[in-house]
C-alpha cells in the first residue's frame, strides 16, 4: 500500500515551547489512522502544519509526491486534502446549503461549482443533514454543527480528511452514527486522519495508530498494540486501559 | 427567508425605488429647487451601495471610500480640461485608474483587518488629498477645478434652459444609479457575493473551503471601486456642478464624504446595498429639507443659519443607530431582505463538556 502522506522530520517551536519535534509520519492510502496523546501532545499543531495554516521551522510535508510543505492552506485542499476543524468553523451567516456549496466551488475568479448539486445534496444525504439545509447553523444542535463540520471537509471531495476531535462532545449514539460515515467514506477509498481524546471511538474505527508526546511519536502500529504498549499506558493511558 | 427570496425582494424593492424616482418629475412631484439635491443624492446613493458591497458584504472596513470616488474625478476632470479629451473617454479613464487604485488598496487588506485596514484606507485618502494640494497648479486645489460646456455629460447645447439642463442631468444621473445599482445587487447575490459574506463571517471557513480569501478580497476592492470610481468619473462632468472640490462636505477627496457615506449605509442597514440606498437618499435629501426648514417655517426662525437643524438632524440619526442598529432597512422589513447579523451567533458550548 502506497502512502498518500507523509512528513519528514517535521518540527514546530512556538517560543521555547516545541510543539512538534522531528516527527516522521506516513499515512497510507484507503486507511483510517488514528493520531491521539494527552493534552499539548502536538497532534492538533501537525494538523496544522499538514493543512499549512502553520508553517513548519524544519522538515517537509509531501501530500501524493507533492512538496507542500509551503503552499496555502486553499491550494493545500485543491490538491485533495480538508479538515473538519475542532471549533466549528462554518459561515454563521449561510445556511447549511450555502455553506455546503461554498465548499463545492473551485478557486477560479469566476468561481463554478466543481460538481453538480446532486454532489451536494449526496454529501448532505450522508451527513443527515437533508432536513436542515435551509437552516442557519445557529439553528443546528450540536451534533449537527459536527456534522456540518464535516460535511464542509467532504464537500471539497478529498482524497485526505483531517477530523479533528470529531467525537468531541457527541453522545455515545451520535459517535457511533459518525464512525459509521467514517467508515463508509474509507470503503469509497477516502484516506483518513483522526486526532481525539475520545479512545474508545479512535481504537474500534482505526487500521493504525500514532501516539504523540511532547510534540515526538512514541509509539505506532494497530490498535490492539498500542493498548497493550506500556510506552502508551505510561505517557497517556495512565495503567488503566481503555 | 431562503437566499433566492431574498434575493427576488431586494430586485424589487430597487426597482420598485428606481421606478417611483423615474416618475416623480412626471407628475411635477419635484420642486424646481429639488433637482440638484435629488441628482446629488443620486450619485450619493451609488457610493453608498459601492460601500457597502466593500464593507458590509465583505467586511472590509473602508474609511476613504472618498478615495476610489477622488482618484476617478480627477483622472476624469484633468483629462478632460488639460488633455480635451471627450467625457465618453475620461469616465472609463477615471473608472479604470480608481480600480488600479481599489487593487493597490486590496492588497495590503490581504494582511490587515479591522482598525488597521481601516487606518490605511483613510491614510491612502489624506496623501491623495494632499497631492491634489501639492499639484495645484494643474488641479486648482482646495479652490476646485472648473469646467467648461464642452466637458458636460451628458452632452447639452449652449443654449439650453437651465431647468430642461437639470431635468436631463436627473434622468441621467437616475440612470447610472440604475444600472450601477443593478450591478451591484447582481453580484451581492452572485457566487462573489457569497464568497464576501463568507469572508466577512469567516476567513478560516474560506480558506478551508479551498477558496483563496486573498483573491477575493482584492476582487472586493476592485468591484467597489470600479462601481464608486465609474459614479466618481462622471459625477466631475455635471453640468450643475459648480466646480470639482476635494475638501467640504460635497469635496470628492474628503473625510466628510467618506463619513456620510458610511452613516448612509450603516442607518440604511449594512450588508443589503438596498438600505445604504434607502439610506443615502434618506441623509442626503434629509438634511437638504431641514436646512430649508427654517426659512419656511415661522417659528423656527430662530434656528436658522445656526446649525442646529443639521444638529438635530445628526442626533435623529445617532438615535436611529442606538435605537436600529441593524438599519432602517432590517427595522422596516425583518429579514425579507437580509439576514440579521445578531441571529447568526453559533453555540458551541458542548464542545466545552
Amino acid at each position: 500500500m502506497s502512502a498518500i502522506l507523509e512528513t519528514h522530520k517535521i518540527s514546530k517551536a512556538f517560543g521555547g515551547l516545541q510543539a512538534v519535534h522531528q516527527l516522521d509520519l506516513k499515512v497510507e492510502q484507503g486507511t483510517i489512522m488514528g493520531l491521539i496523546g494527552p493534552n499539548g501532545a502536538g497532534k492538533t499543531t501537525v494538523f496544522h502544519l499538514i493543512m499549512g495554516t502553520l508553517k513548519p521551522d524544519r522538515g517537509r510535508i509531501h501530500f501524493k509526491g507533492h512538496d507542500i510543505t509551503h503552499r496555502k492552506a486553499h491550494q493545500i485542499v485543491e490538491l485533495g486534502i480538508a479538515r473538519a476543524f475542532q471549533s466549528v468553523q462554518c459561515c454563521p451567516g449561510m445556511t447549511v446549503w450555502e455553506n455546503l456549496e461554498l465548499c463545492a466551488l473551485s478557486n477560479h475568479l469566476f468561481p463554478q461549482l466543481l460538481h453538480d448539486r446532486a454532489h451536494i445534496i449526496h454529501v448532505a444525504e450522508r451527513l443527515g443533514l437533508l432536513p436542515e439545509l435551509d437552516r442557519l447553523p445557529a439553528m443546528l444542535p450540536y451534533a449537527g454543527l459536527r456534522r456540518l463540520e464535516i460535511a464542509r471537509a467532504i464537500a471539497t471531495e478529498p482524497e485526505l480528511l483531517l477530523l479533528d476531535e470529531p467525537f468531541a462532545g457527541l453522545t455515545p449514539s451520535e459517535a457511533d452514527e459518525l464512525s459509521q460515515t467514517i467508515q463508509e467514506l474509507r470503503a469509497q477509498g477516502m484516506t483518513v486522519v483522526i486526532v481525539d481524546h475520545n479512545v474508545r471511538s479512535v481504537m474500534r474505527l482505526v487500521d493504525r495508530v500514532l501516539v504523540m508526546s511532547f510534540g515526538e511519536l512514541i509509539a505506532e502500529g494497530p490498535p490492539e498494540d498500542i493498548i497493550k504498549n506500556p510506552i502508551v499506558q505510561q505517557a497517556y493511558l495512565g495503567n488503566d486501559h481503555p | 427567508m431562503n437566499r433566492r427570496r431574498q434575493s427576488r425582494a431586494s430586485y424589487l424593492v430597487f426597482a420598485s425605488v428606481v421606478g417611483t424616482l423615474a416618475l416623480l418629475p412626471a407628475f411635477n412631484l419635484v420642486p424646481k429647487e429639488w433637482y440638484a439635491p435629488l441628482i446629488f443624492a443620486n450619485f450619493f446613493a451609488i457610493f453608498a451601495m459601492s460601500w457597502d458591497l466593500l464593507a458590509g458584504y465583505a467586511g472590509q472596513m473602508n474609511l476613504g471610500h472618498a478615495l476610489f470616488i477622488g482618484v476617478a474625478a480627477y483622472t476624469s476632470g484633468l483629462a478632460g480640461t488639460h488633455l480635451e479629451w471627450p467625457p465618453w473617454v475620461t469616465i472609463p479613464l477615471g473608472m479604470g485608474t480608481s480600480v488600479i487604485v481599489g487593487a493597490l488598496i486590496g492588497i495590503p487588506a490581504i494582511r490587515l483587518r479591522g482598525p488597521y485596514l481601516a487606518l490605511v484606507t483613510l491614510l491612502a485618502l489624506i496623501a491623495v488629498y494632499k497631492l491634489v494640494l501639492i499639484y495645484s497648479d494643474v488641479t486648482e486645489g482646495i479652490s476646485g477645478m472648473s469646467f467648461t460646456p464642452k466637458n458636460f455629460f451628458p452632452p447639452l447645447g449652449y443654449d439650453v434652459p437651465l431647468e430642461r439642463v437639470k431635468l436631463v442631468t436627473y434622468y441621467y444621473s437616475l440612470g447610472l444609479m440604475a444600472l450601477i445599482g443593478a450591478g451591484l445587487l447582481v453580484i451581492a447575490h452572485s457566487r462573489w457575493g457569497a464568497i464576501f459574506r463568507a469572508i466577512r463571517d469567516n476567513e478560516a471557513a474560506v480558506e478551508a473551503s479551498g477558496l483563496s480569501p486573498a483573491k477575493f478580497k482584492v476582487v472586493a476592492f476592485m468591484v467597489s471601486a470600479s462601481a464608486a470610481g465609474l459614479a466618481g468619473a462622471a459625477y466631475v462632468h455635471l453640468p450643475v456642478l459648480a466646480a470639482l472640490q476635494p475638501a467640504g462636505l460635497d469635496g470628492v477627496l474628503s473625510l466628510d464624504l467618506s463619513l456620510s457615506i458610511i452613516v448612509a449605509s450603516v442607518a440604511g442597514g449594512l450588508g443589503t446595498i438596498i438600505g445604504p440606498l434607502i439610506g443615502a437618499y434618506i441623509t442626503k435629501l434629509g438634511q437638504q429639507y431641514l436646512s430649508a426648514l427654517p426659512s419656511q417655517v415661522e417659528a423656527l426662525h430662530i434656528l436658522e443659519g445656526q446649525g442646529w437643524i443639521s444638529l438635530l438632524f445628526w442626533i435623529l440619526l445617532v438615535l436611529l443607530v442606538l435605537f436600529a442598529r441593524k438599519g432602517l432597512l432590517p427595522l422596516l422589513m425583518g429579514d425579507l431582505l437580509c439576514r440579521p447579523v445578531e441571529e447568526i451567533q453559533i453555540h458551541t458550548g458542548r464542545s466545552q463538556q
